[in-house]
C-alpha cells in the first residue's frame, strides 16, 4: 500500500466512523447497507484519480464533497426529516423519484437502442466473431486500439464510468463499446481484458460456456475453487468463489487467472465473462 | 445518479445523500434495488420504481404542479 493510499483509507475510515456515529440513533433498517453504499461510493471516487491526482488536498476534497455526517441521519430518519427540513427534503424525495424515473428509461432506451432496433448491424458485427475474438486473443498482450478496430471495426463508443471519450481525447484507462454488449478494457494502451456482457453475439468460450451458463456448470468446466465465500464483499481473489455477494442472492463472483478468465454471476447464471491478458492481476 | 443530480441546475446536493434518501425510499417500498454487470467493472446496483413508487411519483407531480400553480396565481393576482 503505498503512502497515497494509506493517507486515503485514513480520512476514508474517519468519515465512515462518523457516518456510523450518526446513524446509531437511526433506527431504519437500511443504515447498515446506506455505509457500506458510501464506502463503495468512496473507494470508487478514489479508483477514478489518476496517479498524480492522488493528493490531500483532492482525497479532502472527495470527502466534503459526500457532505456533513449529521445529513445522513436526517435524511434517513422520517421524524428527524419532518422536524428539521420539510421543505428541502420531501423536495429532495420528489428528485430521487424523478431521477429513478429519467435513469429507468434511460436504461429502457439503452438497451432498445443498442439489442433491438439495430439487428442489421449486431448481425453484420456477429459475422466470424468467433474468429475475430481468436485473432484478438492470440495477440492479447501486444495489442493495440488499433489492432482491436483492425479487427472489429469501429466500436459504437469509448466510455469510462459515465463519460463517454472521442478516439482522439481517450483518457488512460477506458472501454471500447460494440453492439451486442461486446467490450474492450484497455488502460495504459494495453488491452487489459475483453468483455462478453450479454448474449447478443452468441459467443461460446471454452467447454460451451457463454452469458447464460450456470455455475455449476463454471465449476465443472473451470474446476473447483480454492474456497468458497458465502454472503460477503467480493474481494476479487483469484480462486475463490465468492457466493450471494454481500447477501445478495445469485450474484456471484470467481475468476480463473491461469485461465485467463473472471465471470460474474446474477440469478447464478453468468451475466458476465471476461477473458483476461495473460499478466492479468499480477503486481495488485 | 449522483452525476446526473449534480447537472441539475440550482439543486444543491452532496454526493452522500443520494443514499439515504435511496434507502428510504426502499423503507417505504417505492423502489426496488438489483445488481448487474457494468462495463466497466464490478457489477454496479441499479434502482427501479416499484408500482407503489409509480403512484406515489404520480401523486406527487399532481402535489406540485398545484403548488406551482397556486403560486402563478398570486404572482399574477389572479388568486380572487
Amino acid at each position: 500500500m503505498t503512502s497515497e493510499s494509506k493517507t486515503w483509507e485514513s480520512l476514508k475510515t474517519e468519515y465512515l466512523r462518523q457516518v456510523e456515529k450518526a446513524l446509531s440513533s437511526v433506527e431504519n433498517p437500511r443504515k447498515k447497507e446506506v455505509l457500506e453504499d458510501v464506502c463503495s461510493h468512496l473507494d470508487r471516487r478514489f479508483d477514478e484519480l489518476e496517479p498524480d491526482q492522488q493528493t490531500w488536498e483532492n482525497f479532502q476534497a472527495i470527502i466534503t464533497e459526500m457532505g456533513p455526517a449529521s445529513d445522513y441521519a436526517e435524511l434517513l430518519e422520517p421524524d428527524a426529516v419532518q422536524r428539521v427540513r420539510p421543505v428541502p427534503l420531501n423536495y429532495l424525495l420528489w428528485i430521487g423519484l424523478a431521477v429513478v424515473v429519467i435513469i429507468g428509461t434511460a436504461i429502457l432506451l439503452t438497451w432498445a437502442i443498442s439489442d433491438k432496433p439495430q439487428p442489421v448491424i449486431l448481425e453484420e458485427f456477429r459475422r466470424d466473431f468467433p474468429e475475430k475474438v481468436a485473432k484478438i486473443k492470440s495477440n492479447i498482450d501486444i495489442a493495440s486500439l488499433e489492432d482491436v478496430i483492425r479487427i472489429f471495426g469501429e466500436p459504437v463508443e469509448y466510455i469510462w464510468g459515465n463519460q463517454t471519450f472521442q478516439k482522439k481525447n481517450l483518457p488512460r484507462r477506458y472501454v471500447v463499446v460494440y453492439p451486442g454488449r461486446f467490450c474492450v478494457f484497455i488502460s495504459e494502451d494495453k488491452i487489459v481484458e475483453i468483455r462478453h456482457e450479454g448474449p447478443g453475439t452468441g459467443y461460446v468460450w471454452k467447454g460451451g460456456l457463454h452469458v447464460g451458463s450456470p455455475l455449476e456448470e463454471v465449476l465443472e468446466v473451470t474446476g473447483q475453487p480454492t474456497e468458497a465465500v458465502e454472503g460477503q464483499k467480493n474481494l476479487f481473489e483469484d480462486g475463490v468463489l465468492y457466493k450471494d455477494i454481500e447477501g445478495t442472492k445469485g450474484y456471484c463472483y470467481y475468476a480463473r487467472v491461469d485461465q485467463n478468465v473472471r465471470f460474474f454471476f446474477w440469478n447464478y447464471k453468468v451475466s458476465a465473462l471476461y477473458e483476461t491478458r495473460s499478466d492479468y492481476g499480477e503486481g495488485r | 445518479m449522483v452525476q446526473t443530480l449534480k447537472k441539475i441546475q440550482g439543486l444543491k446536493i452532496r454526493e452522500g445523500n443520494i443514499y439515504p434518501i435511496l434507502a428510504r425510499l426502499q423503507t417505504d417500498g417505492l423502489v426496488t434495488s438489483y445488481s448487474e454487470a457494468s462495463r466497466d467493472g464490478p457489477p454496479r446496483k441499479s434502482f427501479k420504481l416499484t408500482e407503489l413508487g409509480e403512484k406515489k411519483l404520480t401523486d406527487m407531480n399532481a402535489h406540485w404542479d398545484q403548488i406551482i400553480e397556486s403560486i402563478q396565481h398570486i404572482r399574477k393576482g389572479t388568486y380572487e
